[in-house]
């Protein structure tokens, strides 16, 4: 029973077929016993879970109740603020922190019902691409725990697919809900930005972090979504949107597929046959492929990394040790007691980025790296304006290699350029989802994406749901877990 | 490329120290992500307006609202007392 998607789940718990104390334990059980090798909770939520499914069992008596995501448990990522419930971000610098206010979509999913059966494990403030930058160590890919499962929400994904949630609720800043979807064989949505309140989470880059969900399928995917994308005044760039999931009929007739040379260059060959088969397969249930070009990808990642990392030395330097936070123990002044707090409590890659981002804001180099970072991100934006009169969505990989070995010891440059596919989205604000293609020679999950114009998830959520009716599932996770 | 003192400059401005670091291996690594970023230094872009700009996000009502208690903000503070924030003393080592 502890391994299916929300829709089976929800209906085994209207039936009575199982009991949400009963279904929750189940899963708990599988968490515990699992971690230890995959490493994708940093804390397990028992009492929690244990009483919100409780109450979600006493709602379930009462009836009446319509909401899929009543009972059923999830995994949600550790900077994702919980009151009362540790939030780490992976981080020492964050390790004993315990928030005293919930994220807004912790509010909400708590509403309907959901049971929080533990954090999930991420690179340090997600900054990273293999969950190696965890302080906790990083999550295991669970169709090979030789593989890592992705980042930066790799925890998150290795859960939903080890079977040990049945969707998580992951954050993207430059790929981190699409990439480990696509390493762990799942659907993940990095929503438009602003579609999601980011009240509560803990910001890495703030004009570019987006919150969103990572499911087994792309009905799930909608669903969550639906729950999730609601205006919030907290966040004053939140503007919400309708809900999607009741316009999902898989059909892509007329449906414009864009597709651009540039993303599909010195891709590995059996990623670039995987998702130019999904093109012709789309082709062929009616929709129309339209090529497009965008010269400006080349330039997309150093921007993004210029940007982000600027954004970040910003967001970052509230870890003061005052507050709260880890605190030095040895200092001969304040300024020494801040230094020693920060590079003790930020791990190497978080360093990294804000020097990085300090560096390129300061005097004598912002014009040259930070604002003309800025102007590229005006002239992308202006590309994607142009592309998207052009074509409905544009098909690419989500990422350029499959699940790497953990511990493979890339240089932190050679890890940059595997968001090539996915950072041209955050730095328009755009929609995209990534969705199980194929397999490599290693039996690894292939992942496709599709991006959107603004707010147009109902599309790119339609267009998966198509194809996974296509290829009659084939690519997602099996029922049984596929471990 | 970057220099070791370039480098101290910056980590002093970011509130860094780099005293537990391999200095060589950081000095490297923070020049190749500086090399991979002058891409972007290099490239010809058009002095272009960014389309959209104009779009502005709307602003909540300017009012009183309700804050987080103070002993709740304080919980989480390594040393706090009589309601503030606790800083070691400056100019010698804590007690």
């Amino acid at each position: 029973m502890s391994f299916c998607g929300l829709k089976e789940t929800s209906r085994a718990l209207r039936a009575g077929k199982i009991s949400c104390v009963e279904l929750t334990r189940a899963y708990l059980d599988a968490a515990e016993r699992r971690n230890p090798e995959l490493r994708a909770f940093i804390s397990i939520t028992e009492d929690t879970a244990m009483r919100q499914a409780r109450d979600a069992d006493a709602r379930l008596r009462e009836g009446g109740e319509t909401s899929e995501l009543l009972g059923a448990p999830f995994v949600l990522k550790d900077n994702i603020s919980t009151a009362g419930l540790r939030t780490t971000c992976a981080s020492r610098m964050l390790e004993n922190y315990v928030p005293i206010y919930d994220a807004a979509v912790w509010e909400l999913l708590r509403a309907e019902g959901a049971v929080l059966i533990g954090k999930g494990n991420m690179d340090e403030f997600a900054m990273g691409s293999t969950n190696e930058t965890s302080y906790f160590g990083g999550a295991r890919n669970p169709r090979d725990a030789s593989r890592v499962a992705g980042g930066s929400s790799g925890g998150v994904a290795a859960a939903v697919a080890a079977g040990l949630a049945v969707y998580g609720i992951g954050s993207d800043t430059g790929g981190s809900i699409r990439q480990p979807a696509s390493f762990c064989g799942l659907v993940g949505l990095k929503p438009t930005y602003g579609a999601v309140s980011r009240y509560g989470l803990i910001a890495y880059a703030s004009s570019f972090d987006q919150i969103g969900p990572i499911a087994r399928n792309a009905r799930d995917a909608a669903t969550v979504f639906d729950a999730i994308c609601r205006r919030d005044e907290r966040d004053m760039t939140s503007r919400g949107r309708e809900g999607v999931s009741g316009a999902m009929t898989g059909d892509v007739g007329g449906l414009r597929v864009g597709v651009a040379r540039e993303f599909f260059e010195n891709l590995p060959a059996d990623i670039d046959r995987a998702v130019r088969d999904a093109a012709s397969m789309f082709e062929s249930a009616g929709a129309e492929l339209v090529e497009v070009d965008f010269p400006l990808l080349k330039y997309s990642l150093p921007a993004y990394y210029i940007l982000a990392c600027a954004e970040a030395s910003s967001n970052l330097g509230r870890y003061d040790g005052l507050r709260y936070g880890y605190r030095t123990e040895e200092y001969a002044n304040l300024d020494e007691f801040i230094r020693r707090t920060r590079s003790e409590g930020f791990g190497a890659e978080v360093r990294r980025r804000i020097l990085l981002g300090t560096y390129v804001l300061s005097a004598g180099y912002y014009d040259a790296y930070y604002n003309k970072a800025q102007k590229l991100r005006a002239a992308i934006k202006n590309d994607f304006r142009e592309i998207f009169t052009r074509c409905d969505c544009l098909l690419t990989p989500t990422a350029p290699v499959t699940a790497l070995p953990f511990g493979g010891a890339l240089s932190p440059v050679e890890t940059y350029q595997t968001d090539i596919c996915t950072v041209p989205v955050n730095i328009v604000g755009a929609p995209a989802v990534s969705v199980p293609c194929g397999f490599d020679g290693n039996g690894l999950p292939i992942g496709m994406q599709l991006i959107g114009d603004a707010y147009r998830e109902d599309l790119l959520l339609n267009a998966a749901l198509a194809f996974e009716e296509l290829t009659d599932g084939k690519y997602l996770v099996a029922p049984d877990g596929g471990m | 490329m970057i220099t070791y003192d370039e480098l101290r400059k910056i980590a002093a401005l970011a509130k860094l120290s780099l005293d537990g670091d391999d200095v060589g291996t950081l000095t490297a690594d923070i020049g190749d992500i500086i090399e991979f970023a002058d891409a972007v230094a290099g490239a010809d872009i058009p002095d272009i307006e960014e389309a959209g700009a104009e779009e502005r996000y709307p602003l909540r009502e300017d009012a009183l609202a309700k804050s987080s208690d103070r002993d709740d903000i304080l919980r989480n503070a390594a040393r706090s007392r009589d309601g503030y924030f606790v800083a070691g003393k400056t100019g010698r080592r804590a007690d």
